[in-house]
């Protein structure tokens, strides 16, 4: 378990003080994979950079398995960094050795046996598949190869934890999703906590099941992927979710809504799982003296639940309005008016 | 033979005399200023402000000490430390007596050099070092060196080829060489085809160096 208690990170530059975490408090439990989403500049990679204590907070502390990383003496802190792997943007692969001597490095620091390292490196490489790769130099792989080796070396020394940091913002989105699932596989198989820090809101939809969103400096809302995702609170969440998950009414079905004489509300309607839309709408249209239009409508999955939202037309009186959202309140849909 | 030693108006094995000199001060010379140059970088790289072990004083006392030393032109340098010299080699001329002055000369040429080459490893890979838990030392046995190795080599021929044309001003103190040779016998005698000769052979001697120094930076660069 990763835990961040009120944590704050000050920067001293010769410019002044620049604060780049203020009071972050953030639980990721065994098995998460936890998305941490922002901005450059958000401070998400200073945050992921605490776990490993790369970097440690002026105020506050980070506990990894219940111990204080940040105030841990050199060698016990070394030795808590073999078991936390982290994979790099840049891939930073050793380009004057081998993708066989580079996932072994770690194994080498440990001293371990050769005969043990090799065996090691050769499961790794099968596991990433590219045992072909053994004898080749970074610089002759593609992206999403480095990356591969990368996080083969990340696993090398058996880690419980792997610290991801813009690992696939290299890389094209095809060879982002092959990675995707990588990171999905090692999560599943070997019962790894994942960290992913990432500006990309489709990373976070396709593997993680937690989000926490950062804007400059603060952790602006976190939860379930699926709770974050359905129902964004905050302004910055959701401009990150809407381009995912988009619940914009296009703009030439506003115009023509401006156009309209009778008296009408916009409900905006999410749907989770299991429910059925079409009962709902079936018994609103006879119930209640009330037109109903959807203007607008969008599936996705998220975590294997399907999220549905649709935005409603409701013509008629203002309180038959009011008496449907009631009606579909007590449903256990959410609704909400949409303001044009 | 004869035709030619008439020619340059000094016995052949005089020449090979001279340059077995100037080989051997380069070489000892370049060994030792290597190792010093090394260290030295090394602690520059990993002190200075942007450093894993960041330490004003110590950067600055050895960043200061290079930089003075470097600001001495060789000749001076050479006569300026004579006390030194005679206090670790028992004497103040000839061969391993000019010793002294190239090492000091060379390595903190070398410790500039190595340190750009150094500075020049992506700061990425001390990152991943240190989240697989390397110490200070393995950070540098395994990492920083390897990957820099490719720019040493060139860095240590750049120097090399520093040190050759420092070792022709080590006559002053009676080291000899091929540079000597070429200023009492070629100059001071007013012996043309000698001085001639004496900088073609720098010249190969150079463009041996260089052409080694390439072929292995390239060997190593290019797997």
């Amino acid at each position: 378990m990763i835990v961040f208690k009120d944590v704050s990170k000050t920067f001293r530059t010769d410019s002044g003080e620049v604060r780049a975490l203020q009071h972050i408090g953030l639980t990721i439990r065994d098995g998460d994979i936890q998305g941490i989403i922002g901005f450059s500049g958000a401070g998400k990679s200073t945050l992921l950079r605490m776990i490993n204590a790369l970097e440690v907070p002026t105020e506050g502390h980070v506990e990894v398995d219940g111990r204080k990383v940040d105030e841990l003496p050199r060698e016990a802190l070394r030795q808590v960094r073999k078991k936390i792997g982290m994979i790099f943007q840049q891939f930073n692969l050793l380009s004057s050795k081998t993708v066989y001597d580079n996932i072994a490095i770690p194994m080498v620091l440990n001293k371990m046996d050769m005969d043990v390292i090799d065996a090691r490196v050769k499961e790794l490489l099968r596991f990433v598949g590219l045992s072909d790769k053994a004898q080749v130099y970074p610089d002759q792989l593609s992206g999403g190869q480095k990356q591969r080796i990368g996080i083969a070396r990340a696993l090398a020394t058996n880690p419980s934890i792997l610290l991801c940091d813009e690992a696939t913002s290299a890389l094209d989105p095809e060879t982002t999703g092959s990675i995707l699932e990588l990171l999905g596989q090692i999560n599943r198989e070997m019962n790894i906590t994942i960290v992913v820090v990432t500006h990309e809101i489709n990373v976070v939809r396709r593997i993680c099941n937690r989000v926490a969103v950062m804007d400059h400096g603060r952790m602006v809302e976190q939860g379930s992927v699926l709770e974050v995702f359905s129902n964004p609170q905050q302004e910055m969440t959701k401009r990150f979710v809407q381009t995912v998950i988009p619940d914009k009414i296009p703009d030439s079905i506003v115009r023509s809504l401006k156009k309209e004489t009778r008296n009408y509300k916009l409900l905006k309607l999410r749907f989770l799982g299991e429910t059925t839309t079409e009962d709902l709408f079936y018994a609103i249209n006879r119930k209640f003296p009330v037109e109903t239009g959807i203007i607008f409508a969008s599936c996705n999955e998220l975590q294997g639940t399907a999220l549905g939202i649709f935005i409603v037309e409701a013509i008629g009186r203002d309180e038959d309005i009011a008496a449907v959202r009631k009606y579909i309140v007590a449903h256990n849909v959410q609704v909400q008016e949409v303001v044009l | 033979m004869k035709e030619l030693e008439i020619l340059l108006g000094v016995p052949l094995s005089r020449i090979g005399l001279a340059a077995e000199e100037t080989v051997y001060m380069v070489f000892v010379a370049l060994l030792l200023g290597s190792l010093i140059g090394l260290v030295l970088a090394v602690v520059l790289v990993l002190t200075n402000k942007d450093g894993i072990l960041r330490n004003r004083c110590i950067y600055g006392v050895i960043n200061t000490a290079v930089n003075v030393v470097r600001s001495v032109p060789f000749i001076i340098l050479l006569v300026f430390i004579l006390p030194l010299t005679k206090f670790i080699v028992g004497t103040r001329i000839g061969t391993t007596a000019a010793l002294v002055p190239l090492v000091i000369f060379i390595a903190p040429y070398l410790t500039r050099l190595f340190e750009n080459s150094i500075l020049d490893v992506d700061r990425g890979i001390i990152e991943a070092a240190q989240s697989m838990g390397a110490s200070y030392f393995e950070i540098v046995r395994y990492f920083l060196l390897p990957e820099a190795k490719g720019s040493l080599i060139l860095s240590v021929t750049t120097g090399t080829i520093g040190l050759l044309g420092a070792t022709a001003m080590a006559g002053v103190i009676g080291a000899g060489g091929v540079g000597d040779l070429a200023l009492t016998y070629g100059y001071e005698r007013l012996n043309f085809p000698l001085m001639l000769f004496t900088v073609v052979v720098l010249v190969v001697f150079v463009q041996i160096i260089q052409t080694i120094g390439n072929h292995f930076a390239f060997k190593v660069r290019n797997h």
